[in-house]
């Protein structure tokens, strides 16, 4: 008896499936939603824009004590860089719609034990930061000695750094944010080699420390 | 209705029929109604979820699709006829460095810790190649020409270089074509400087997503060849 109804249903039909077919075309094409703000690419992007200020910080010091001509270099291809590199960061997140600091503390993205009492004290949040005397000895030196605390500092700070890319490239990144923590990887692994190389040259004695 | 003329001769079986008939029409009515009305339905929600589709595609496509050329996949030839390089070391090293003679210009490995400056430079004799590498490390794009090239030409690829960070240009001789652009792991190959490649490379890589080293100053280095 629905016999004049069954045009009407065909009809219908090709609607339901090109609403299917909507959906499903949505689906895959909608942008994805700004990463959470107790995600890894938001705990990366604040805590190593906050890494990188430091060494920037240190190099644009470094480079006002009398520096030798190859750590003079070194410092202003750091700085230069790093600070750069901060700057994309915290663009990330303000296109995010995250602010630069957030309320956890710092490195719980990666599972780690917010900073001691002693550290913050000193000023240390980060792995491999330099405290409030360490910078103050950089201010107050020069030349040669100012070299070898600038190295010093700066292996030390690298090798935190490397050690916060390789956890953040363990979580879900952005494809942008993940080329970054590479890149920030493999160039301060390989700044740590030559930095080591000058430290030996001014220490006489190879090693990191 | 020709139903009614040639069915059932008695009259009381004749008014039940008519009343089932009529409540069957009756039905018919109400069932295309009630089709129609989920037709409707169907298409204003095709219709909102088309529009939807339209907005969200937009700006989500622009931003991520890899063949645009302001997000150039560093993995991939970006440009028609580039080569790509990959595994290319990074070292400091003051010595010369005896680069291997194909790719010429090199397209990265070891270089010397300074720099050559690369902000929107034009030179006019050939650089030092361990600086040049360095500059190809924080993303510039290096612009060569053999010499010879007519000198509407060097002016004309100088116009694309002159004043814009991270590009830089200087003659090379014995490089294998009249003009060759180089970035870090890619290189194009060119034998017209009007070739519309040129460009696209240029703003493919010019602090393009192929630096192992984004950000890396390109000024500050070493100012002369």
């Amino acid at each position: 008896m629905t016999v004049p109804a069954a045009g009407l249903r065909k009809v219908a039909y090709g609607l339901v499936l090109l609403l299917v077919a909507t959906g499903a075309y949505l689906l895959g094409v909608r942008p994805a939603p700004p990463p959470a703000d107790d995600s890894v690419a938001v705990g990366f992007a604040r805590d190593m824009a906050a890494h990188h200020q430091q060494a920037v910080d240190m190099s644009l010091t470094v480079l006002g004590r009398d520096p030798s001509p190859e750590v003079a270099t070194l410092a202003y291809d750091i700085a230069g860089s790093q600070a750069v590199q901060q700057g994309m960061l915290l663009g990330w997140l303000a296109a995010w719609g995250r602010s630069p600091s957030g309320d956890r503390p710092p490195m719980a993205w990666m599972g780690m034990p917010p900073p001691n009492v002693t550290d913050l004290g000193r000023g240390i949040r980060m792995p491999g930061m330099a405290d409030r005397a360490e910078l103050a000895g950089l201010r107050r030196s020069s030349g040669r000695e100012a070299d070898i605390r600038f190295l010093r500092l700066m292996i030390r700070h690298h090798l935190g750094g490397i050690h916060m890319a390789e956890a953040a490239l363990a979580g879900p990144l952005p494809v942008e944010e993940r080329r970054l923590a590479v890149s920030i990887m493999s160039a301060q692994q390989a700044e740590v080699t030559t930095m080591s190389a000058l430290l030996a040259d001014r220490t006489g004695a190879p090693g990191t420390r | 209705m020709p139903s009614e003329n040639s069915v059932e001769p008695r009259p009381d079986d004749r008014d039940v029929r008519v009343a089932r008939l009529r409540d069957a029409e009756l039905d018919h009515g109400r069932r295309r109604r009630r089709w129609r009305l989920v037709l409707i339905g169907l298409g204003v929600a095709v219709v909102a979820l088309l529009a939807l589709a339209a907005v969200a595609s937009g700006p989500a496509s622009t931003g991520r699709k890899t063949g645009d050329a302001s997000q150039a996949d560093p993995a991939k030839a970006n440009v028609a006829g580039e080569t790509v390089y990959r595994d290319l070391k990074s070292d400091h090293v003051t010595a010369d460095v005896s680069y291997p003679a194909d790719p010429n210009p090199p397209v990265g490995g070891p270089h010397d810790p300074v720099w050559q400056n690369a902000d929107g430079v034009v030179y006019d004799v050939p650089l030092r190649t361990e600086h040049a590498v360095h500059s190809l490390e924080h993303g510039a794009v290096w612009l060569t020409y053999r010499p010879g090239l007519s000198a509407a030409d060097v002016a004309r690829l100088g116009a694309k270089v002159t004043g814009i960070p991270y590009r830089m240009m200087s003659p090379r001789p014995g490089q294998p074509a009249p003009i060759i652009v180089t970035a870090w792991g890619h290189q194009l190959r060119l034998t017209s400087a009007t070739d519309a490649r040129l460009d696209e490379f240029l703003r493919a890589y010019t602090q393009g997503p192929q630096a192992p080293e984004p950000g890396g100053p390109v000024t500050g280095g070493r100012a002369t060849p």
